[in-house]
């Protein structure tokens, strides 16, 4: 028993120091956890465009003076904002006392020129013949592969067409020798005729070679080989008949030459046979030799087909012949590039030579000038100011020593940055509201994008109207055209955008014995116009009686308790 | 037979003692009358009778028993019903528990700013949440310190009227136990007509009084009245009462003090009734609403108990937690004291 109220004595104590602890930490969890906002009620009326921008006066006609580069001002005869006129002497330069420069210039120009000279002068040299001899090399190389080529294709069909040829001209040979065996038999066969007839003759014109050794005129004609008499005695001739039995040595003459005469006839169509015989045998015998040498032909051609490349071989030495020349040709490009630009180089390095000459040239002519020059004067009449140089002080390229501003028409602008939305209101031709400075009137002459950031802000530009505007003076601007009255207008600090559009947080307040108790509720709205001070909205679910959150701790979200701070309830305003 | 026997030993005996021997016709009684069979009827009929009326006996016991415990436990339940209503839905989700008895303060006046509607839906009382949390005890006790001040506010209360009042009614019961005299019975009298009061008769004088003090609006309105309320010194006295008189007598004689007979006597033999009292009393004051509500216009001095009374539709999110972290302070008291208040009430017939 004793251990069990010891027990809940120790359960009451953690319990009594729990509660003792939470409550001394209860604010300090109450600000960590509940973030603390400002809330304001939102009020009826209308937006002052308080956005304000400040720009620098600038004189758009001045005229620099620009100083002499390298060259020690002596005295300066002036002071800002002294009246000159064009020509006044503004400042002396001290004397140059060593023209190191000037030589070193000059020593550069020689040294060009002498470039120059010995460029012109230096052979010009062809070095592409090498390469086109090469390249020429292999277009036969490549033709005489392609023909190879052509011919290995065609190596079948030419031991095709060779055998063919073989093969035919050895069928006609056999014609051909067959036939002048048989004209070569029926020749000899013919001779074997004419011999008989001929030696049948022969006894014959012994005969008559005897009859003509008695005296006997007989002829043989020359052409036909006849034999001619004419019987002095009888007158008759060798074709007249002749009796049974020739008695007269006439008679046996004419019978003589008539049977020779016939043995003539008879063998004028053997010869005639003979001859056609030959002829047969003539023509075969050259058309065997014309076979013959086909056939020849015709074996020589297919041995050489049959000693000709593959055809994969040939197209290797092909596409070698090709490369070789590709190769030769890219060459030749590459000679002919590169020669191009060395041309071109030379080409370039000669003009930047005469460049770099006429630069030279006018460079010395303006040193020496500057040499002399000993004194800097007013470029136009007015005002100076801005002097940048001190007496003593080198002047550097292009500096600009001072300005002169007109002293009557001085054209003065100043430019102005604000925001685009504020920017879009304003036109060309307003009067902008000069805030701060001494002007008379500040006219809109151009609005562009701000280069820093073209989409967020734009630069306008304005002219200042005033006679006694000096440049380098400050003047602000109040970019303000509102006069519209809007029903709920709030700080645009309230007003929080996401993906889904604008809105603010209302603060719903509920009293309870626990004490207020604040959550914020989110609801949409439009923002219908904003002068990056306060804001106008407007939105159905907007309750326009409710306090409206313009500031706070950290980041809320819907439904989130929060605390007040600065609520004051006479802000509320009807 | 044994009892047959012890009889006629006894009658022996008797004859013996008096050394009489009187022969006294014995009348035969109806089971001697009785031949063996019917008696063995008469028997088991007997046996057969009273084995039934056991078994109705039993039946009808078993009964009213069953009965009784389901009333008991019906009514057990519908005590502890609230109480575990309270501890599961206390870890329920606010959103859970606005979406299920936020319909009930429709029926309140100034619901939304409209008056009062008739309810949209039944609420839906549910006892197992959908989804266990410990928001709401999050909430309560880190997000809400006025939840802790009004606690504190509670103990400031409590405690000084819990201990004032039993030191006063210690004294004022040891008084009235002791010197029992005719103007002290009057006193006593009218300790008993305040006691039957009802509290709200004693309100607006109370009010008065607190303002004509200037301790209106002050911790001071509801101490004073309750260290000096009649309830203690009434069930105090009626158990110092009980004290026999010869322990103070002997005391006295032993040379005893009156502060000595208080302190080591009476004090003593009250300590149950004092513990009793004390969880009573503690009890009584954590649950004040009428009190502080009247005298307290400052809703930063209020203690816990008025808040848990004026729960309404904001703080429905937090309302059962509250009341579960409410209810532990009585719980552990009640715990530490049981043995105490049980013996405590027995013997002085508290309520």
């Amino acid at each position: 028993m004793k251990n069990r109220r010891k027990t809940i004595i120790r359960i009451m104590v953690a319990f009594v120091a729990g509660l003792a602890l939470l409550t001394f930490f209860s604010n300090t969890i109450m600000n960590l956890t509940i973030p603390k906002v400002m809330g304001e009620y939102a009020t009826r009326g209308n937006l002052a465009y308080t956005n304000t921008a400040t720009g620098t006066i600038k004189v758009e006609n001045e005229t620099k003076i620009t100083g002499v580069e390298g060259r020690t001002i002596d005295k300066i005869l002036v002071s800002s904002y002294d009246t000159v006129n064009e020509g006044d002497v503004i400042a002396t330069l001290k004397p140059v006392e060593n023209s190191d420069d000037l030589k070193e210039l000059q020593a550069q120009l020689l040294t060009l020129q002498r470039e120059k000279e010995y460029a012109e002068r230096a052979p010009s040299s062809n070095t592409l013949t090498t390469y086109e001899q090469a390249v020429d090399t292999a277009q036969d190389t490549l033709s005489e592969a392609q023909e190879a080529l052509t011919a290995a294709q065609n190596k079948q069909a030419t031991i095709d067409s060779a055998d063919a040829t073989i093969l035919d001209q050895s069928a006609q040979l056999a014609e051909y020798q067959s036939a002048l065996d048989y004209a070569t038999a029926e020749k000899a066969g013919y001779e074997d005729q004419i011999k008989a007839i001929d030696d049948s003759i022969k006894p014959l014109a012994d005969q008559i070679t005897i009859y003509q050794s008695y005296g006997y005129q007989i002829t043989i004609e020359e052409d036909t080989g006849y034999y001619r008499f004419t019987d002095p005695d009888t007158g008759l001739t060798e074709s007249d008949p002749v009796g049974t039995t020739p008695v007269t040595d006439g008679e046996k003459i004419r019978e003589l030459c008539y049977q020779i005469n016939q043995y003539i006839d008879a063998k004028a169509p053997i010869q005639s046979d003979l001859d056609a015989a030959q002829a047969v045998i003539d023509s075969n015998s050259a058309s065997i030799a014309a076979c013959e040498l086909a056939i020849t032909n015709a074996e020589t051609a297919k041995e050489a087909a049959e000693a000709l490349p593959s055809v994969s071989d040939a197209q290797k030495l092909v596409d070698t012949a090709q490369t070789g020349l590709s190769t030769a040709q890219q060459s030749l490009s590459d000679a002919q590039v590169n020669a191009g630009i060395e041309a071109d180089k030379a080409q370039d390095a000669a003009d930047d030579r005469d460049k770099s000459i006429e630069e030279l040239e006018t460079k010395i002519a303006e040193l020496e000038a500057k040499i002399e020059q000993t004194e800097i004067k007013a470029p136009a009449s007015g005002y100076v100011y801005n002097i940048s140089i001190e007496e003593g002080s080198v002047m550097e390229k292009n500096q600009t020593i001072a300005y002169v501003i007109p002293v009557d028409d001085r054209q003065c602008t100043a430019t102005f940055t604000f925001p685009s939305e504020v920017a879009s209101r304003l036109s060309i031709g307003d009067d902008m509201d000069v805030t701060m400075g001494y002007v008379d009137s500040c006219t809109i002459i151009n609005i562009k994008p701000d280069p820093d950031n073209p989409r967020e802000y734009k630069q306008v530009k304005c002219a200042i109207n005033d006679a006694y505007a000096f440049p380098g003076e400050s003047i602000t601007v109040r970019a303000d055209k509102s006069n519209k009255d809007y029903e709920c207008v709030i700080p645009s600090s309230a007003v929080n955008k996401d993906n889904s559009g604008y809105f603010v947080y209302q603060i719903i307040g509920s009293s309870s014995p626990l004490g207020d108790k604040y959550t914020v509720k989110r609801v949409d709205v439009t923002v219908e116009d904003d002068d990056g001070t306060y804001a106008a909205i407007s939105g159905e679910k907007l309750d326009k009686d409710a306090m409206i959150v313009v500031r706070s701790e950290k980041p809320l979200e819907d439904g989130e308790r929060v605390r007040l701070e600065d609520f004051d309830s006479d802000k509320k305003k009807t | 037979m044994d009892a047959e026997l012890r009889k006629q030993r006894r009658l022996a005996a008797t004859k013996a003692r008096r050394n009489v021997f009187t022969e006294t016709v014995h009348p035969k009684s109806y089971f001697e009358l009785m031949t063996d069979e019917e008696r063995e009827a008469f028997f088991a009929r007997e046996r057969k009778r009273s084995t039934t009326a056991l078994k109705q006996r039993k039946i009808r016991k078993t009964i009213l028993t069953a009965i009784g415990l389901v009333i008991a436990c019906s009514i057990s339940l519908l005590a502890l019903v609230p109480i575990f209503f309270t501890f599961l839905n206390s870890f329920m989700s606010s959103d859970e528990i606005i979406s299920n008895y936020s319909v009930i303060f429709q029926s309140m006046s100034g619901h939304n700013s409209s008056g009062a509607t008739y309810l949209s839906r039944t609420p839906v009382l549910k006892l197992i949440p959908e989804e266990v949390t410990i928001k709401q005890y999050t909430t309560l006790l880190f997000m809400n310190p006025a939840y802790l001040f009004k606690f504190w506010n509670s103990i400031i209360l409590t405690l000084p009227i819990v201990g004032g009042q039993m030191a006063v009614a210690c004294l004022a019961s040891y008084s009235f136990a002791r010197y029992r005299k005719k103007r002290r019975e009057v006193l006593f009298f009218s300790y008993i007509i305040l006691m039957l009061m009802p509290f709200q008769v004693t309100l607006v004088p109370n009010y008065m009084i607190a303002d004509t003090l200037g301790i209106l609006n002050t911790y001071w309105a509801i101490i004073l009245p309750g260290v000096f309320s009649t309830f203690a010194i009434f069930l105090l006295t009626k158990y110092m009462r009980q004290i026999p008189s010869g322990y103070i007598e002997a005391a006295t004689i032993d040379g005893a003090t009156e502060w000595q007979i208080f302190t080591k006597i009476a004090i003593p033999l009250c300590k149950n009734a004092i513990f009793a009292l004390t969880i009573l009393l503690f009890i009584d004051y954590w649950n004040m609403v009428e009190q502080p509500l009247v005298l307290l216009t400052d809703t930063e001095l209020q203690p816990l108990s008025v808040f848990l009374a004026q729960i309404n539709e904001p703080e429905i999110g937090i309302a059962f937690a509250a009341s579960a972290v409410y209810m532990i302070p009585p719980l552990l008291i009640f715990l530490w004291g049981e043995e105490y208040l049980v013996e405590g009430i027995s013997r002085s017939g508290i309520k």
